[in-house]
């Protein structure tokens, strides 16, 4: 099984969630190697995921810098969670602000672990 | 014996099916305990996973519950669906009992169980919320009621909280801890330890909590899971050990939890009818800004929705009369006067503590259970307090740097904090009867299964 497949595997879960707008794997350079994305005529993805892109760069800056574990991010209706996966990469979540996040957090932190050993040799 | 634990974590019903479909076609053995583990993304399809696995593996001992989530070798779930399959080695059996009165069905399990096991897991309701007729008088009797006690004298208070208890306990709607595990460790003779799953979901629903045993549906009522063979139980919980007063706990317990103050709390059985000389809703009101009391209508649209909160950081926390124990009920603004109590209240002093839920020690604490596994065992089955995924969240996966100093082989839920009856003498703060351990958040249950 192909890395992707494997990873997309892994993700594939959260975008079921009635409570997630999209589930978004970046590369350092901020590039998303993996999106997966609803329609909602509410929240324009693409300015949203062009926005995330520029916020990578400086996530991973304090990552490397400031063992920064993860960033949350609230506008209008809308938080967008990154969670560092590895030197290279990092997840992000846009999820409705009235999704309960305790639970979720957990998932999460065990997707990132998962695919953190898949990457990580 | 032979383990092996099949999960998905998919929260599309059609795609987890047929993960755990696939999953159990690849299996190599032919397990003979089955028991699933549904969490709040999945629950409400139970019969289809109740007969995928009854298909499967028709002649296995089956127990279903629901969780707040799993533990598997290095990660944490809390949706989808599990399930945990053992061969094992000796015998094992699962009892279970259902029919009107918490402590008549209770007692029945116990005589179906009866004695020479070596380690029963029970599962009960610790509290069970029915549906909108049975919710409707409950709400009737508790304003009737309350509406008497308000104008009795003492004597007449604990005859009328006495009278509603029992209305609580023939309608199934409380199974208290300590005398569900009373009973059976009676009925059992005393000298088998016996894991409670006291159920309680973080987010109640209608109809909920529910237990599948032998793929039938028994709730409101109880099943047990009884084991012989080479196999231990341990506890652990928050707290040093008790004092040898009433004075020496209550100190003990000031310096662990936040924001303590005495309190005066007038009860008797499964109700608090006052603390202070206050309606207990009242009280926790007064004592917390931002709690809002919810109505009646909210507290059923909540209901329905499967969001009634069952959690919260503040508690009354009472001392044993027979051990000088610790445990606590935590307190919720529900639309009600009486406020029902999830263990039994007579064998506590009225005399206790308001508090604000504090963990010391951080989450190594919550698994220092593992530091007394033995060497040659085989596989670890563990029961952590579900609100832990509050107190610490992400931080919640540092168990793993623990529980890999102990165990190879593993598997754990979250749920209710579980109480344990233990014949071995012990000094746990939570030790509220003789061999009974209860504490509202903080307690870890380990299973430990042995070489053969």
């Amino acid at each position: 099984m192909s890395l992707l497949l494997r990873i997309s595997e892994l993700l594939e879960p959260f975008s079921s969630d009635p409570g997630i707008y999209m589930v978004v794997l970046h590369r350092i350079d901020g590039v998303p190697i993996y999106v997966k994305a609803k329609r909602d005529k509410k929240v324009k993805l693409t300015t949203l995921l062009y926005w995330l892109e520029g916020q990578i760069k400086e996530v991973l800056y304090y990552i490397f810098t400031r063992n920064l574990s993860e960033a949350s991010f609230k506008f209008q209706d809308m938080v967008v969670r990154m969670y560092p996966v590895s030197k290279t990469l990092v997840l992000s979540i846009i999820a409705k602000d009235e999704t309960p996040l305790y639970k979720l957090d957990l998932d999460l932190e065990s997707a990132c672990r998962e695919i953190s050993s898949l990457v990580i040799v | 014996m032979r383990v092996n634990i099949v999960h998905s974590s998919e929260i599309d019903i059609r795609k987890c099916y047929a993960e755990i479909k696939n999953k159990l076609e690849s299996l190599d053995f032919e397990p003979n305990v089955v028991m699933l583990f549904l969490t709040e993304s999945t629950w409400m399809f139970w019969k289809a996973f109740n007969e995928l696995l009854k298909k499967k593996f028709p002649n296995a001992q089956m127990m279903g519950i629901v969780i707040e989530g799993y533990v598997l070798s290095r990660t944490i779930h809390t949706r989808g669906v599990c399930a945990l399959l053992m061969d094992y080695d000796g015998d094992v059996r699962v009892f279970y009992e259902k029919g009107k009165g918490a402590t008549k069905t209770v007692e029945k399990l116990g005589n179906k169980i009866g004695k020479g096991w070596d380690l029963v897991i029970l599962a009960f309701p610790a509290a069970y919320f029915p549906g909108k007729i049975r919710l409707g008088i409950t709400f009737f009797n508790d304003r009737i009621m309350y509406g008497k006690f308000q104008k009795a004298d003492y004597e007449e208070k604990i005859r009328i909280m006495e009278k509603y208890s029992k209305y609580l306990d023939r309608a199934n709607s409380v199974f208290p801890v300590n005398r569900t595990l009373r009973i059976v460790a009676e009925r059992t003779g005393y000298d088998t330890p016996i894991v409670g799953l006291n159920l309680l979901p973080l987010q109640a629903a209608t109809s909920t909590p529910f237990i599948l045993a032998n793929y039938r549906l028994v709730s409101p009522g109880a099943a047990a899971l009884c084991f012989k063979g080479k196999i231990n139980a341990y506890y652990s919980d928050i707290f040093p050990e008790r004092g040898k007063s009433f004075e020496e706990t209550i100190e003990i317990v000031k310096s662990r939890l936040a924001n303590v103050e005495d309190v005066k709390v007038t009860k008797k059985g499964l109700v608090i009818g006052e603390i202070n000389g206050m309606k207990p809703v009242d009280f926790l009101l007064e004592k917390v800004r931002g709690y809002e009391q919810l109505s009646e209508d909210e507290f059923k649209q909540l209901l329905d929705k499967g969001e009634l909160q069952t959690f919260t950081p503040y508690g009354i926390g009472f001392v044993s009369r027979e051990t000088y124990g610790f445990t606590a009920l935590g307190l919720l603004p529900y639309p009600i006067n009486f406020h029902p109590c999830i263990f039994e209240l007579d064998y506590f002093y009225e005399d206790g503590v308001f508090f604000g839920e504090h963990y010391k020690g951080g989450v190594r604490q919550l698994v220092r259970v593992f530091e007394g596994v033995k060497e040659d065992a085989e596989f670890h089955f563990f029961v952590i307090d579900s609100q832990s995924i509050f107190s610490f969240g992400r931080g919640l996966f540092q168990i793993f740097d623990v529980i890999k100093l102990y165990s190879e082989n593993y598997f754990g839920i979250l749920l209710q904090s579980p109480p344990i009856y233990t014949p071995k003498p012990a000094n746990f703060m939570t030790e509220i009867e003789k061999g009974i351990h209860y504490f509202a958040a903080g307690n870890t249950v380990l299973i430990e299964f042995m070489q053969k």
